[in-house]
């Protein structure tokens, strides 16, 4: 028990670690629920519901059309003007992604528009390519409402009365309608999408805080120093590195206990945790055990702190990027995620994309659940034993 | 005593790591998961059926010709899969085996979706359905307003109009690849990391800080001599360190760099310098050991960084929009900006601007750091 409670003096003095991914977390939690709040549609893709694209512009020609135009894409866009917004400032806001689409209607569009083909071009500037998905549909409202606009005027409409029925015309729109054999409760959508994340980017944040807040610890106490100490006292030999792997292991729960403190306090109401609860539980709990394995493995491998730093900002960036803890799973590149099956937060995440399918596109499958969860235990108990064996070939060599 | 500095610096493998092969291995990182982000978004043929369900033959036939026209070419919108009923195609989209599908009734037409849709299944869907719709009711209103004028509209709803036409590119690519900024910025926060330097030229020059510097301190060598062969060497390893890096980025993840070299050099020499005098102000100002001046000198560089968009990227922009106060006086963002004008950009002013704003305070933490190490006198050596 003495040794034990030496163990958390020591996490105590070190706990440098865990005030910095402690740091992280906050900081996560609070853009998560800022960059959410402030556009639900876009952290989760476009809606089936809504069209919703954040669309800039400058209108020059302050013509009926160009008006009607403006407020036609009003309806099912986010507009906002930019007259006061010089060239520069436009250019970063396109290359920021803060507004999706940025366009600029030319002086004397809605004269040229009713003198049939010689029409001057509406120029746009946008960070998605002419092929993408988003340029073909705002490609496509603003062409049709111009045509309807051109038609109307064709079969005897003034401008004004063409300009109205255009748009009237184009705001009918076709229903979406989404077919599941499952029912998903959209209410909390916001929510349920910061849950998701948080669970997300949960395996990155307790890797970090058990390496860097509680390996610097087990470092500390596998110096010749302390452990010559120790075994002077009447302690078995392997007293130790039980008191590691303890030590460990109950910080392990400690930081498990907190994010699902977290996921019950702020997600009690979310789909996610009313449904699939016991999934983020015990996926989480599994998680930890791993990364409490991947520490006991870089602690037994690695004498000095700072290339325990270093190894560990590696070893969980790069596991991070490859198994879609920071980057959805559904961007990244088949080939790359084959290489992360063979890393355990790849089922980390894997099992958490079921959790909300209309975020991550992944439908909850109870046997893909329990493949998951028992091949990221399998990493555990494979890594752990590596641990055992690099740990009593270091003693032994001491 | 330039070489002395030189073969400490490069002895220092914590130093190399964060300023060389941290930046490298983000950037590796960055390459792998957002490579792919740029062709998720692109429209590829979707897969689709079409359930009829009402009684309007024409509807469904001017439906079914619209579709005939969009499943042809070589790069077709759609492939469309025959299916028995409305219940075979329900299957079939919660089994992925088709992206959407179009259930037309009389004067309507809906779009289905599995829950697991994509984006552009749901975009291209619903902008086909509007589409036709929209087109069916204008030659309705036509044929009721003007049925002379109607056979005409009829024939002119064929002839696609484009109003939209890309600007002027102000960029090298002609759509902006946001995702090209982390590069940016991991490549800045690996020079600005040579403040860690700065703190050490600290703890290599001012005797009441280690006894190394003690020991230089009774040496016959002028002090200006000692900071300049100490700043020199701390430079001359961030230098060789962003050429490498800079090799890597252009060669290896084919990051855009411009093609000014002058204004590249001008840009790594002035950036490296701002981040070395930060690092010796930071270090001379602040108080405690070597590792605990360290590590408030990083603190707030990752704040810095942070600010910059390193883990948001689009962060900047939020600022830019909200507070740009905060991205004028933030050195991360400012040398970030920087560089994306000066690789990224066509416009050259903006990139000199920024410049000014990193070579003016370069000068003065250089002036400030020169006068606290060159003048300090001690009174015991």
């Amino acid at each position: 028990m003495h040794l034990f409670k030496m163990f958390f003096k020591l996490v105590n003095r070190n706990k440098t670690g865990l005030i910095i991914y402690g740091i992280i977390t906050i900081v996560m939690l609070a853009s998560l629920m800022m960059m959410v709040n402030s556009n639900a549609g876009d952290a989760a893709g476009i809606s089936a519901e809504k069209k919703s694209y954040d669309i800039s512009y400058i209108d020059n020609d302050d013509s009926e059309l160009s008006k009607a135009l403006v407020e036609y894409m009003d309806v099912n866009n986010t507009m906002t003007d930019y007259s006061d917004k010089n060239e520069s400032e436009i250019s970063n806001l396109v290359f920021f992604d803060i507004t999706d689409f940025h366009m600029e209607i030319p002086e004397g569009f809605e004269e040229a528009i009713e003198n049939g083909k010689d029409y001057k071009e509406i120029t746009y500037s946008s960070c998605e390519g002419a092929k993408s998905y988003i340029s073909y549909d705002i490609d496509s409202q603003v062409n049709g409402f111009i045509q309807a606009y051109q038609n109307y005027i064709k079969l005897g409409y003034d401008k004004a009365e063409a300009a109205s029925k255009a748009k009237d015309l184009m705001t009918t729109n076709a229903t979406l309608t989404v077919v599941s054999d499952t029912k998903t409760d959209d209410t909390n959508k916001d929510k349920n999408i910061v849950i998701a994340n948080i669970n997300q980017f949960y395996p990155y944040l307790i890797l970090g805080m058990l390496t860097l807040g509680i390996g610097h610890t087990i470092i500390a106490n596998n110096k010749k120093e302390i452990s010559d100490r120790v075994n002077v006292g009447p302690v078995p030999g392997y007293m130790t590195q039980l008191i590691n792997t303890l030590g460990l292991m109950v910080s392990g729960v400690i930081i498990w206990a907190i994010f699902m403190g977290i996921n019950l306090i702020y997600g009690h109401d979310t789909e996610v945790i009313k449904q699939y609860g016991w999934v983020v539980a015990l996926n989480s709990f599994v998680c930890m055990l791993s990364c409490c394995a991947i520490t006991s493995l870089l602690t037994s491998l690695i004498k000095n702190s700072n290339i325990l730093s270093m190894t560990t900002n590696i070893v969980g960036l790069s596991m991070s990027f490859f198994c879609g803890v920071f980057v959805p799973m559904r961007f990244i590149g088949s080939k790359v995620l084959t290489f992360a099956k063979f890393l355990p937060f790849y089922w980390t995440v894997y099992v958490n994309n079921m959790t909300y399918e209309p975020y991550s596109k992944y439908a909850f499958d109870l046997k893909q659940v329990i493949i998951g969860i028992s091949i990221e235990f399998l990493f555990a108990v494979v890594l752990a034993a590596i641990a055992l064996l690099a740990a009593s070939k270091r003693i032994i060599k001491e | 005593m330039f070489t002395y500095y030189l073969r400490n610096n490069l002895r220092n493998k914590t130093f190399l790591f964060w300023c060389l092969c941290f930046p490298l291995a983000l950037m590796l990182c960055f390459k792998i998961a957002f490579g792919n982000l740029t062709t998720v978004d692109t429209i590829i043929t979707l897969d689709t059926a079409v359930i009829y369900t009402g009684e309007n033959a024409k509807y469904e036939e001017s439906f079914q010709t619209m579709m005939d026209n969009l499943t042809e070419g070589e790069e077709p919108l759609f492939k469309v899969h025959e299916y028995s009923s409305e219940d075979a195609v329900t299957k079939a989209l919660i089994k992925g085996d088709i992206d959407l599908a179009f259930k037309v009734t009389d004067g309507n037409v809906e779009v289905l979706l599995s829950n697991s849709y994509t984006d552009t299944a749901c975009a291209v869907g619903r902008a086909v359905a509007d589409t036709y719709m929209n087109n069916y009711t204008l030659i309705e209103d036509a044929f009721a307003k003007n049925p002379m004028e109607a056979m005409t509209l009829i024939d002119s709803l064929g002839e696609e109009i484009d109003v939209l036409v890309p600007a002027p590119s102000n960029f090298v690519d002609e759509s902006p690849n946001p995702y090209i900024w982390y590069f940016y910025s991991s490549f800045v926060m690996g020079m600005l990391f040579n403040s860690m330097n700065g703190v050490n030229m600290v703890y290599d020059i001012k005797a009441d800080v280690s006894s190394a510097a003690m020991r230089v301190s009774v040496s016959p060598s002028k002090k200006s001599r000692m900071i300049l062969a100490c700043f020199m060497s701390k430079l001359v390893v961030a230098l060789v360190i962003n050429i490498v890096q800079l090799f890597i980025m252009k060669n290896i993840f084919e990051v855009p760099l411009g093609n000014n070299y002058f204004k590249l050099g001008l840009f790594v020499v002035a950036c490296n310098v701002f981040a070395i005098a930060f690092g010796e102000v930071c270090g001379s100002l602040m108080k405690g050991t070597l590792d605990n001046r360290e590590n408030k000198v990083t603190a707030i560089i990752m704040t810095s960084v942070f600010l910059s968009g390193e883990m948001i990227a689009s962060l900047p922009g939020f600022l830019e929009l909200n507070c740009p106060i905060i991205n004028d006086i933030n050195p991360a963002t400012v040398m970030n900006m920087a560089f994306y004008r000066l690789a990224y950009s066509t416009k050259d002013f903006d990139f000199y601007t920024n410049m000014a704003k990193i070579i003016i305070t370069a000068i003065a933490l250089l002036a400030i750091s020169i006068v606290i190490l060159r003048r300090e006198k001690y009174a015991s050596v």
